[in-house]
């Protein structure tokens, strides 16, 4: 088996009458996923070229996974994008992967215009399928690109991990084998597809003809609480800010669902959180947590959940066929407890950035992923994760460029300067922090965020802001940006 | 006397539309589904509602149902302060 595509078409006949995934509207089986699939894979077969790239913009829902894998099915890469995203965001992405189609909901006003102005057709998923069809007779290549993820960059550009077939067959396999998957499994996902997190989840699933359930989003937790209970599955994943909402907001405690399993990724979530969050759990219920990179795929390490309490604070184990090394600034392999930087190697290692050479040399080195983590293995060879290397900031699931911010608000012509970094916060990790030199006044604050809200995801919009005469600087000029984050007291 | 309606809608149109455009915002605006608040800002709109409107909002009462637009915020307050 060398795709995704493949094993679920083969699963697809292993198991027909079985649910794959259920929404909010609807529930589909195996079979009739995989029709869907091909007539979809057709369609786009016969009005884009192989190995051109098509831009989803579609949420969590049946319709996202027949997106996804009609792209496979018809050669081409998918590039999936928050269906939430400003239409700046959009845009971004759009003259970056110059897609040949888009596939959207064409009530995505945001999305539509976007298509229009760079003269994309655009597939709308809601009638994808009223279209008679011949058989695409496509299969995908094991080693070709499957997958353009975009992430923040430091640069402030959007920077796109490409993953090949092969990336994300040996990442699901890596999962499917240490969370011992089976058919019997069932997951409610409150993670979007479009991240990586999400997308493991749902192809780790879909590999063994488990059961997909979409969840309902995580602004009303006691909703997916209440839905864990009802659907009675076997499994839910989420960050640690999910963890939170569902054991500070929610009565998880009182009545635990029977879950088998629960995974954390996404970032590190704090001991206390996880000794409470285990503790409002049912017994059998086993922990996972895990750490990992969408340049790795998703998965590096997860810590089985028998060592969870004696390993506390670890990120665990490289998953199979991951090797894991700690690097010094001078590349030097680094020793048991010391710091540095969190080197990776396997297949599941992207095979770059899209059109972005000077990125991908600078990040995959000879074969390792240069993570931007710093770290270090114990004696027994667990990863305990210490920062990052990079300015980059982790806010819930999110990481979040400073400079794409800086850039955008700078624009203005009240500002003469800006510095934007994370500064702690009890719920989401860190959350952004803008830091102003300019005409300083409440409308010219409120102008800012309002353009902030305007071009930008919710979750890179400034929780604080604060006006200052100047900004902390080093004889050099470069910005302290660490002064400014331990000092911010202004919230708007 | 506070007029809740007005109250909520100036609180969402200033503080997370960031705007003055009544027609931005209609009452059976869906926040969720038009992106208008995230998990941080539904905790913040329940902070408002106890402090403003003396409402305890309980753990299970944190649905769409009560808290998803202008309309279920205003029937849900009405709803807790007739039980009062």
């Amino acid at each position: 088996m060398r795709t995704l595509l493949e094993k679920l078409n083969l699963v697809a006949r292993q198991y027909p009458e079985r649910v794959a995934v259920v929404d909010a509207d609807q529930s589909i089986t195996y079979e009739e996923l995989a029709g869907e699939i091909r007539e979809l894979g057709a369609t786009l077969a016969a009005r884009c070229p192989v190995g051109s790239t098509a831009v989803l913009v579609i949420e969590n829902s049946i319709r996202y996974v027949v997106a996804l894998y009609g792209c496979w099915s018809a050669g081409l890469i998918a590039v999936p994008t928050d269906a939430h995203s400003r239409e700046r965001e959009i845009e971004q992405v759009v003259s970056h992967a110059r897609p040949a189609l888009m596939i959207a909901s064409t009530r995505k006003k945001s999305a539509v215009a976007v298509a229009e102005r760079f003269a994309i057709p655009v597939l709308d998923i809601e009638r994808a399928f009223d279209t008679p069809t011949v058989d695409a007779g496509c299969e995908p290549r094991s080693h070709e690109d499957a997958l353009i993820i975009y992430t923040s960059g430091t640069s402030g550009d959007p920077k796109g991990v490409v993953l090949t077939h092969s990336n994300l067959l040996a990442n699901t396999e890596s999962i499917v084998d240490y969370l011992e998957l089976t058919h019997e499994d069932s997951i409610l996902v409150v993670l979007p597809f479009h991240y990586s997190y999400g997308n493991s989840v749902l192809n780790t699933h879909l590999f063994v003809g488990g059961k997909v359930v979409v969840g309902p989003s995580m602004m009303y937790p006691q909703a997916v609480t209440d839905e864990l209970r009802r659907q009675r599955v076997t499994g839910f994943s989420g960050v640690p800010t999910t963890m939170a909402l569902l054991v500070d907001r929610t009565d998880l405690g009182t009545d635990p669902p029977p879950l088998r399993y629960v995974t954390q990724a996404g970032g590190g979530m704090d001991k206390d959180l996880t000794l409470r969050l285990k503790a409002a759990m049912a017994a059998p219920t086993r922990l996972f947590v895990m750490y990992g990179q969408t340049e790795a795929t998703a998965r590096l390490t997860w810590l089985p959940p028998d060592r969870l309490d004696e390993k506390l604070g670890s990120a665990g184990i490289p998953i199979p066929g991951v090797t894991l090394r700690i690097a010094g600034k001078d590349g030097r392999q680094l020793g048991e407890g010391q710091v540095g930087e969190v080197l990776a190697l396997g297949d599941n290692i992207m095979s770059g950035y899209w059109c972005n050479p000077e990125a991908t040399a600078a990040t995959v080195i000879d074969g390792w992923l240069h993570t931007g983590d710093l770290g270090y293995l114990d004696a027994d060879g667990y990863l305990f994760i210490r920062g990052r290397a990079s300015e980059m900031i982790k806010t819930g699931a999110y990481r979040v460029s400073p400079k794409e911010i800086e850039e955008l608000v700078a624009g203005l012509e009240f500002i003469d300067e800006v510095a934007v970094c994370g500064v702690p916060d009890p719920l989401l990790g860190q959350v952004v922090a803008a830091f102003l030199v300019g005409e300083e006044s409440p409308a010219n604050a409120r102008k800012v965020l309002s353009l902030c809200r305007q071009s930008l995801s919710l979750h890179k919009v400034p929780r604080y802001i604060e006006w200052r005469d100047r900004l902390p600087k080093t004889a050099s000029g470069k910005l302290k940006k660490h002064m400014l984050a331990a000092s911010r007291e202004l919230r708007v | 006397m506070i007029d809740p309606r007005k109250t909520l809608r100036t609180l969402i149109l200033e503080d997370y539309l960031f705007t003055d455009d009544e027609s931005a915002l209609t009452d059976d605006m869906s926040f969720l589904r038009e992106g208008i608040l995230d998990s941080m800002g539904i905790l913040e709109i329940i902070l408002f509602l106890e402090e403003r409107f003396q409402v305890h909002v309980a753990e299970d009462e944190m649905v769409p149902q009560n808290l998803d637009s202008i309309n279920n915020l205003l029937g849900y307050i009405q709803r807790k302060q007739k039980a009062a």
